[in-house]
């Protein structure tokens, strides 16, 4: 087999003479007024070949420079032409990134069915269908080998490498039939294509200006800062996934191989890179998903359109502004989303009486699940019971074979949650920490407590308990709440702008028979169940308790509902045989009426509108600042303006600056506030409850004050932050004798200050005794620690587990509503 | 009809379009969260080490603050300005509901301390200031020097908003009838520009009370 045999899916096109006369007859058949061609001519023989060859080597040479510059460590204060060469290698690495994840998808695919069922697949399906296969693999992949400890970079690159050496065959066929289609293209200009023209030029503009804003401008917000990032900084310094000092994000990421991946290969800012090759993806299934149930390729590129635009800004209602808002591509949500819609679509295709490509589609199914278990496992379950709709549909209509589908996916995804929830068992004595009171009485606390969290379990345990509904089940804030849920909040006005157009379809027989005609009911059904499924989860789900959290994570919803929204406007425009005089009337005024409709809506929310500007503002013009150098990556974390729930010195506190430089890189660093954001190079900034106080912390809180800091020095934590300006929430350091208000200044000194903040350590050379300014505001921080007022039961509890050490099992914790069979802690003693 | 759909769906796409560059460059509006950046100034010759300019004033005319009581400043809700305003000497713009905001980047404050007891006296004092910080993004710090006449006694940097801090009165031994005299030297105030374009004031930090702690 040669490398022109394995082209993407193409027919060879006739060459030499031949193949110029058959293009220009083409050519002149196609010909329309006001356009006019150019003949290229075909590609020369195996020229695709040695441009694939190029393409994997500039891979390579890429790679390399990442490794060689790496500018993130060395440049992270730089300006000007340094930047913007950085900034163009990252944008050159999606597309290849984006490749490697298709390349394996298409292998799979290609060994699994055959090149004949391949082709049945247009292009416009196959790409995306083949990245999400691929993306399941890469995932299952990239897990196992962080779970083997080999999450470092000499693997990631031979993988990375490996993979594009291999895909060169194929490659170099995708260029053939690239080369071959611009052989054939035309300067046109065809009146009738103007609008296409137009919502490809929307499509570019729209996907630049997202590339620059949320593709290669950091950020990420407070818990990405806070817990996040420094989870994939952990995995990335250990090369494995297994439980560290990051604690829940155990539960939370160790799935996303595909970011540590994008990591080792370039640098820490690489998950909005990844994210972003998925968001491309979901592009194309928003694509591919209207143009199939539409046959429509306008409203499929306005789909395309409004997903990418929409996304730009993403500040959310009110309530979700303050925290931050959502779309952050630096977390896994967004895979989740798009894997979501991938799942939603591979739906659409595959559960139905005669479908082609059954293979394809049912891998792509499968490797959406695999990977949605391993990204967010909780969506494991919207999946499942969104997967058990259609078996109980199909077994209802007793359509057994079709049944078979969604069953057989709904056991992989059951398959997937026992053995995630095996693994958390098997790691940390705990199956998932969402379910931490639910499943308290099953927890392995020998594990917890060698693995050093149990205070923080016990901590979150107390704060799952008290976790109440937001708003009563029949309230119009609860409907509000799940509105947002399916992302209404944005697409509204669209499906409010084509009610009229349905509505005037329903006035007789023969425009209602049109409607139903172009009604998809299996495209309306997949995406209408999707929404129902979400509205049952949110229900039943953490959809009333973490209103905040769930919000965030329903971004699944967007594309869906996106969707949903624009196949409702396809319904209102029926195909009628009328003359054409008649249509164009009736094409301006049904115009007329969406554009009166929409401008109403605008109006009527131009205070929203004027906000989204103002703030819009500021974030394109930082955006074009980072793309041509004027910032430099610390000015850009530093300059959020316009982003949501940010402080005015966005991912770095100006006081935690100096103190990063003295302790040096990957030093811990303990800060006790949750806003001093230390999005720095290699900094190492920890805080109650993203990281793991102590193992020993039994030790520090309760024990001498000597037997505490040989504790905490032997854990290398010798570096505290405190800031005079910034709140003290709930930090357990202060119940200790070490850092107590009392004695602080007996243990500490001052390190560094500049008035405010205060870098303190053990007393050296170095330190400055703690003068009674720090005293004061230490003192009035500590009045508003949440965590003082706990420290008489966490004393007991304390002392209970020191008493059962040797035989540790679920105790009865004093706030506990499923604990009653459970031995009690004496409270008298 | 596929294209006559087609077309429409450009229409609508124009008008869309036509609508979105109509709003957006429409008339600024003073609502949604101010995003601009302050406008940088520079800092000039003065540096933190350099004491700032001696304040000019009238011991007799300086107020009397009791230690350990917080005085106001700025106006009460019916604009009535508080008694303690005018121990700000220099450097401080009108009185508003809130308090009232330094002017450039020197700004000078004056008391004589009362205290009750003859016992109480000290040489740590602390002055603890309250108020509001001018932090926008892009400008996310104020820095604050405090001398007493030649001699730096404190700083803070402050990137929070609404700040409480102190100032270590360092040498000074305070006691009933000390006058102290503060001088502060702000080297990051700014005007806010586009974030309040008729306000041209340069403007770092709005005293609202003040309480000296021996």
């Amino acid at each position: 087999m040669t490398a022109c045999d394995l082209e993407c899916g193409g027919r060879p096109l006739a060459r030499g003479p031949e193949g110029r006369r058959m293009t220009e007859v083409a050519l002149r058949e196609r010909n329309v007024a006001g356009s006019f061609a150019i003949y290229v001519g075909p590609m020369r023989r195996c020229t695709h070949v040695a441009v694939a060859i190029c393409l994997a080597a500039g891979y390579a040479l890429l790679l390399a420079w990442f490794n060689r510059v790496d500018f993130y460590h060395h440049g992270f204060f730089a300006h000007g032409r340094a930047v913007r060469q950085y900034e163009f290698a990252r944008v050159i690495f999606i597309p290849y990134f984006a490749w490697t994840i298709y390349s394996v998808g298409a292998f799979a695919n290609w060994i699994s069915f055959g090149r004949e069922t391949i082709d049945e697949l247009p292009s416009w399906e196959r790409y995306p269908l083949f990245f999400v296969a691929g993306a399941g693999l890469w995932h299952v992949v990239m897990f196992t080998i962080g779970l083997a400890g080999f999450d470092i970079k000499p693997v990631a690159v031979a993988l990375s490498l490996g993979t594009m050496s291999l895909s060169v065959p194929h490659l170099a066929g995708c260029v053939r039939r690239l080369g071959d289609t611009m052989s054939r293209a035309r300067i046109a200009f065809a009146v009738r294509r103007w609008q296409a023209s137009l919502l490809w030029v929307a499509i570019a503009t729209t996907s630049t200006i997202f590339l620059l804003v949320k593709g290669l401008y950091p950020g990420g917000g407070h818990d990405y800062y806070n817990h996040y990032f420094q989870f994939y900084r952990r995995v990335i310094q250990t090369g494995s996934i297994l439980p560290n000092d990051v604690w829940y994000h155990f539960y939370y990421s160790k799935g996303a191989g595909l970011y540590f991946l994008g990591m080792l290969l370039t640098d820490p800012l690489a998950p909005q890179l990844v994210t972003t090759c998925f968001m491309a993806c979901g592009a194309s299934v928003v694509y591919a998903l209207l143009r199939r149930s539409t046959r429509s390729p306008s409203l499929s590129l306005t789909g395309v359109v409004l997903y990418i635009g929409a996304f730009i800004y993403t500040p959310g209602p009110h309530e979700n502004m303050q925290n931050g808002g959502w779309g952050i591509l630096q977390k896994v949500h967004e895979l989740t989303a798009v894997l979501l819609l991938a799942v939603v679509w591979a739906a659409y295709h595959l559960f139905r009486d005669k479908t082609t490509a059954l293979g394809p589609w049912t891998l792509a199914l499968h490797a959406a699940i695999v990977s949605i278990a391993l990204l967010t496992l909780p969506l494991t379950l919207l999946a499942g019971v969104y997967l058990t709709g259609f078996v109980v549909w199909f077994a209802f209509r007793r359509k057994w074979r079709v049944a078979a589908r969604p069953f057989a996916a709904g056991v992989t995804a059951a398959i997937c949650l026992f053995s995630m929830a095996a693994i958390n068992y098997h790691y940390t004595g705990i199956p998932s920490d969402q379910g931490v009171v639910q499943f308290w009485p099953f927890l392995d606390l020998t594990k917890v407590a060698g693995w050093g969290t149990m205070l923080e379990v016990i901590m979150a345990h107390q704060g799952a308990t008290g976790r109440q509904p937001t708003a009563p089940l029949m309230s119009w804030d609860t409907v509000v709440v799940f509105a947002s849920y399916l992302r209404l909040e944005i697409w509204w006005p669209i499906l409010v702008a084509a009610a009229p157009f349905t509505i005037l379809q329903l006035r007789s027989k023969t425009t209602r028979a049109g409607m139903h005609e172009r009604f998809d009911t299996l495209a309306w059904s997949a995406l209408g169940w999707f929404a129902v499924t979400v509205i049952l989860v949110a229900l039943f789900g953490g959809g009333r308790s973490q209103a905040i959290s769930f919000y965030r994570l329903s971004t699944f919803s967007y594309a869906p509902t996106l969707c949903l929204s624009l196949l409702l406007y396809n319904v209102g425009l029926v195909r009628e045989s009328r003359t054409p005089s008649s249509m164009r009337l009736r094409n301006l005024l049904l115009t007329l009426l969406f554009a009166t409709v929409l401008g109403g809506i605008a109006i009527l929310n131009l205070p929203v509108i004027r906000t989204v500007r103002d703030n819009l503002a500021p974030i394109l013009s930082n955006a074009k600042g980072l793309a041509t150098g004027r910032f430099s990556l610390f000015d850009a974390y530093q300059n959020e303006q316009g982003w949501p729930g940010t402080w005015s010195f966005g991912a770095i506190y100006p006081g935690i600056i100096e103190p990063w430089r003295i302790v040096g890189p990957n030093t811990r660093l303990w800060s006790f506030h949750i806003w001093s954001y230390c999005m720095l190079p290699a900094c190492d900034i920890q805080e109650y409850e993203s990281e793991r106080l102590s193992p020993s912390w039994q030790t520090v809180l309760f024990g001498s004050p000597e037997a505490g800091i040989k504790a905490l020095k032997a854990e290398g934590l010798n570096y505290f932050f405190f800031s005079a300006e910034l709140q003290v929430r709930n930090d357990p350091l202060p119940i200790s004798h070490i850092f107590s208000p009392d004695e602080i200044a007996k243990h500490l000194a001052v390190r560094w200050t500049d008035g405010t903040s205060y870098l303190l350590t053990w007393p050296n050379d170095d330190t400055q005794p703690i003068d009674r300014k720090f005293l004061e505001a230490y003192a009035a921080a500590m009045r508003e620690n949440t965590m003082m007022t706990g420290a008489f039961d966490l004393k007991k509890i304390s002392d209970y587990l020191k008493l059962h050490q040797h035989d540790l099992r679920p105790f009865d914790l004093p706030w506990c509503t499923n604990c009653q069979s459970m031995p009690p802690i004496d409270w008298h003693s | 009809m596929q294209r006559q759909f087609e077309r429409a769906i450009g229409i609508i796409l124009v008008a869309v379009m036509l609508l979105g560059i109509y709003l957006w460059f429409s008339s600024p509006s003073s609502q949604g969260p101010s995003p601009a950046a302050g406008r940088s100034e520079p800092v000039g010759q003065q540096t933190s080490s350099e004491p700032p300019p001696e304040p000019r004033y009238d011991l007799t005319s300086l107020p009397k603050i009791e230690a350990g009581a917080r005085v106001e400043f700025g106006t009460d809700k019916y604009g009535i300005p508080f008694e303690f305003n005018h121990a700000l000497i220099s450097g401080w713009s009108v009185p508003e509901p809130g308090g009232i905001w330094t002017l450039g980047k020197n700004a000078a404050i004056g008391f004589v301390v009362r205290c009750a007891s003859a016992a109480c006296t000290s040489d740590d004092a602390l002055l603890w200031f309250d108020g509001q910080i001018y932090v926008v993004p892009g400008h996310p710090r104020q820095t604050i020097t405090a001398w007493i006449g030649n001699r730096k006694v404190d700083e803070a940097s402050l990137s929070m908003p609404y700040a409480k801090f102190a100032i270590k009165l360092i040498g000074l031994n305070v006691k009933d009838g000390t006058p102290i005299v503060l001088s502060l030297h702000l080297p990051d105030a700014i005007v806010q520009g586009k974030a309040n374009p008729t306000d041209h004031r340069e403007i770092a930090f709005r005293i609202a009370g003040l309480r000296l702690e021996l």
